[in-house]
C-alpha cells in the first residue's frame, strides 16, 4: 500500500479540517509546474487559472469524501486532475470550432442527466435563501460537514437542530424553484 | 413506495452501496412521482455543489488576486502603514523594516519604535522642518537594523538582552505636537518606515479582548488627518495619556469610517493579560507568519511578516493571541516556540470566531 508522506498527510487533514487556506499554498506551490503543461498545450494564463481553481476545488471535495484515500503522492494526483480538466476543456474547445471530436465518453456523458439540466435555477434560487440556509446547504453538500459542524458554525444548539434546519433549507429552496420556474426550465433536451 | 421513504435521504446522501442503489432505483422508478421527487432533489443538490465550488473558486481566485496585490504595492503599503501611524503618534522609527506595535496595559499608552525610537520632541523637530536630523536617525537605524535582521535569520535573541526596554517604551506622546507634524513627517520619508500603534482595551475570560489594529490600508493623509480629529477612536485613544485615553474610547463612533473599530465603553476599564510588541516586517516572501522572538509572562515580542495591505487587528482570548487580517481570523499560540516561524491557523471554531466578531 502507498506510503502517504508526512508533509502530504498534513495537508489533506488540514483540508478535512475545512482549513481553506491550504489550497491557496497548494496554489502557490503548484502553479509552476501546472504552468508548463498548460502553456505547451495551447493554453493561456486565464486557461491555467481557471485549471488550476477547479483542480483545487476537486482536490477540496475529493479529499472531503469520507473514503478518500491518497494513493500516489500529492502532487501526482493534483497534475492527474489538472490534465484532466484541461483536455476536457480543450475537447469542449475544439467542439465549439465545430470540429468532429465525439468520443465514446462524451456521448455518455450527455447522456447523463447532470449534463442536461441548468443547474443555474438552483444557483439563482439560493440568492433568494436566507444567508444562513444557503450556508448550511453549501456546508452540507459541498463541503460535506457533520452536522456537529454545521450547527456550530451556524449558531444552532446541536447536530439534531442542524438536521431539521437543513431539511427545513432545502424545502425553502424547491419552494423557491417551484414557484419561480416550470419543470420545462430545468432541462436543456428534456428527455 | 412515497416521497416520506427514509431511503431516500440515505440514497441521495449518497450512503448506499452501488448494490443497494440499483435495487432501490429500480424500486423507485415505478413510483413515478417518487421518483420526479428524487430527480428533483438530485437536482437541487448538484446546484448546490455547483454554487459551493464556484463559491470556493471565487475564495481562490480573491485570495491569490490580494497576495498579488499586495506583493505588487508592498512598498507603498509600507509607507502608508507609516503616514497612518505617525498620524497617531504613538512614536516612530524610521527604517525599511517594520514597526513594533506595543499594548502596556499599565498607563494605557502604547509607544512603538523599531531599534530606535523618535521620541516625541524629537519627532516634532524633525517634522518640522530638520530633514538632516531625520536621515541621520535613518542612518543609525539602518545599521541597527541590518545587524538585527541578520540575527532573525538565525535564533533571534530575546528582546530584552538586545535591547534596552527603557529605551523602547518612551512616555507618552502629546497628541497634539504629532498630529501637527503628521504630514510634514510622512511627506519626509522615503525609505520604508517602521512605525507602530496600538490600542489595548478589554479583558476578560470569555470575551475576545480587542487590543488595537495595525492599520494597512493605504489612506489619503488629509483623510486621515480630518478623520482622526473629528472623531475619538480606539486608535487614538491609543496615543493619548491614560484618562484621556479611556474618554476617548467611549465616544468612537462608528462614523469615522471604516478603518475604525468600534468599541465599548465597558470594554474599556479592563486591560489585557499581557504586552504585545509587534514588528510588522516585510520580507520577499509572499505568506504571513508571525514568530516569537521573545516571551515572558508579561510580555510576547513578536515579528509579524507579510501581513499584506489589510488593517490587522489583534486581540485576546483566554491569554491566547488573535489576529484579523482583513476578513480572516488567525490564532496565534502564544506558547509556540521562541524563534521559529509560526504560519498563521485560520480560526475555524465557530465559537471564537463569534466572540471575535463582537468583542
Amino acid at each position: 500500500m502507498y506510503q502517504v508522506s508526512q508533509l502530504d498527510l498534513k495537508i489533506i487533514d488540514r483540508i478535512r479540517e475545512g482549513d481553506r487556506e491550504v489550497l491557496i499554498e497548494l496554489y502557490k506551490e503548484y502553479e509552476g509546474m501546472i504552468s508548463g503543461y498548460i502553456h505547451n498545450n495551447s493554453g493561456n494564463e486565464d486557461d491555467l487559472q481557471d485549471i488550476l481553481q477547479d483542480t483545487l476545488v476537486a482536490i477540496w471535495q475529493n479529499v472531503r469524501k469520507p473514503d478518500f484515500q491518497l494513493s500516489a503522492k500529492l502532487s501526482t494526483y493534483l497534475f492527474a486532475i489538472a490534465k484532466n480538466l484541461w483536455l476536457k476543456q480543450l475537447d469542449k474547445k475544439k467542439r465549439l470550432k465545430g470540429e468532429n471530436f465525439i468520443t465514446g465518453r462524451e456521448v455518455a456523458e450527455t447522456a447523463d442527466i447532470a449534463q442536461n439540466m441548468d443547474y443555474s435555477i438552483v444557483r439563482k434560487a439560493m440568492d433568494l435563501l436566507q444567508d444562513k440556509c444557503r450556508n448550511i446547504l453549501i456546508m452540507f453538500y459541498f463541503d460535506g460537514f457533520d452536522m456537529d459542524t454545521i450547527a456550530k458554525a451556524n449558531g444552532l444548539s446541536s447536530a439534531t437542530v442542524a438536521k431539521a434546519k437543513k431539511y427545513q433549507c432545502l424545502k425553502g429552496l424547491e419552494t423557491i424553484i417551484k414557484q419561480n420556474y416550470t419543470s420545462s426550465d430545468f432541462y436543456f433536451n428534456k428527455p | 413506495m412515497d416521497i416520506k421513504d427514509p431511503r431516500i435521504d440515505t440514497y441521495l446522501n449518497g450512503e448506499m452501496t452501488s448494490e443497494e442503489m440499483s435495487q432501490f432505483e429500480a424500486e423507485a422508478k415505478q413510483f413515478p412521482n417518487v421518483w420526479e421527487h428524487i430527480e428533483f432533489q438530485q437536482f437541487m443538490i448538484e446546484g448546490i455543489r455547483r454554487e459551493g465550488a464556484a463559491e470556493l473558486k471565487d475564495f481562490i481566485a480573491n485570495r491569490i488576486t490580494e497576495e498579488e496585490q499586495n506583493y505588487k504595492t508592498g512598498k507603498g503599503l509600507w509607507w502608508s502603514i507609516a503616514a497612518t501611524l505617525t498620524i497617531l503618534a504613538i512614536g516612530v522609527a524610521i527604517n525599511y523594516r517594520g514597526a513594533i506595535f506595543s499594548t502596556d496595559s499599565k498607563n494605557q499608552s502604547m509607544v512603538a519604535a523599531d531599534s530606535t525610537f523618535v521620541s516625541n520632541s524629537d519627532s516634532s523637530i524633525a517634522m518640522n522642518n530638520a530633514e538632516p536630523k531625520v536621515n541621520q536617525n535613518l542612518q543609525s537605524m539602518k545599521e541597527e537594523v541590518n545587524s538585527e535582521m541578520q540575527m532573525q535569520d538565525q535564533a533571534l535573541p530575546p528582546f530584552e538582552e538586545s535591547q534596552n526596554a527603557d529605551d523602547y517604551y518612551p512616555q507618552v506622546v502629546d497628541e497634539n505636537t504629532t498630529s501637527k507634524a503628521d504630514n510634514k513627517l510622512a511627506t519626509a520619508r522615503k525609505d520604508r518606515i517602521a512605525s507602530n500603534e496600538f490600542g489595548k482595551s478589554e479583558q476578560s475570560n470569555t470575551a475576545a479582548m480587542y487590543l488595537g489594529k495595525i492599520n494597512l490600508t493605504p489612506i489619503s493623509i488629509s483623510e486621515t488627518v480630518a478623520k482622526y480629529n473629528a472623531n475619538s477612536t480606539p486608535m487614538k485613544s491609543v496615543a493619548k495619556p491614560t484618562s484621556q485615553g479611556i474618554a476617548a474610547d467611549t465616544t468612537a463612533t462608528e462614523t469615522s469610517g471604516t478603518n475604525v473599530r468600534r468599541k465599548a465603553k465597558s470594554k474599556l476599564d479592563r486591560t489585557p493579560s499581557k504586552k504585545y510588541l509587534i514588528t510588522l516586517i516585510e520580507q520577499g516572501g509572499e505568506s504571513t507568519w508571525l514568530m516569537v522572538v521573545a516571551n515572558t509572562e508579561s510580555q510576547s515580542n513578536l515579528t509579524l511578516c507579510n501581513a499584506g495591505s489589510m488593517d490587522v487587528l489583534l486581540f485576546e482570548i483566554n491569554q491566547q493571541l488573535y489576529l484579523q487580517l482583513g476578513e480572516q481570523y488567525y490564532n496565534y499560540p502564544i506558547s509556540a516556540l521562541v524563534g521559529v516561524k509560526q504560519k498563521l491557523v485560520p480560526v475555524t471554531n465557530a465559537s471564537t470566531l463569534k466572540l471575535l466578531k463582537n468583542p
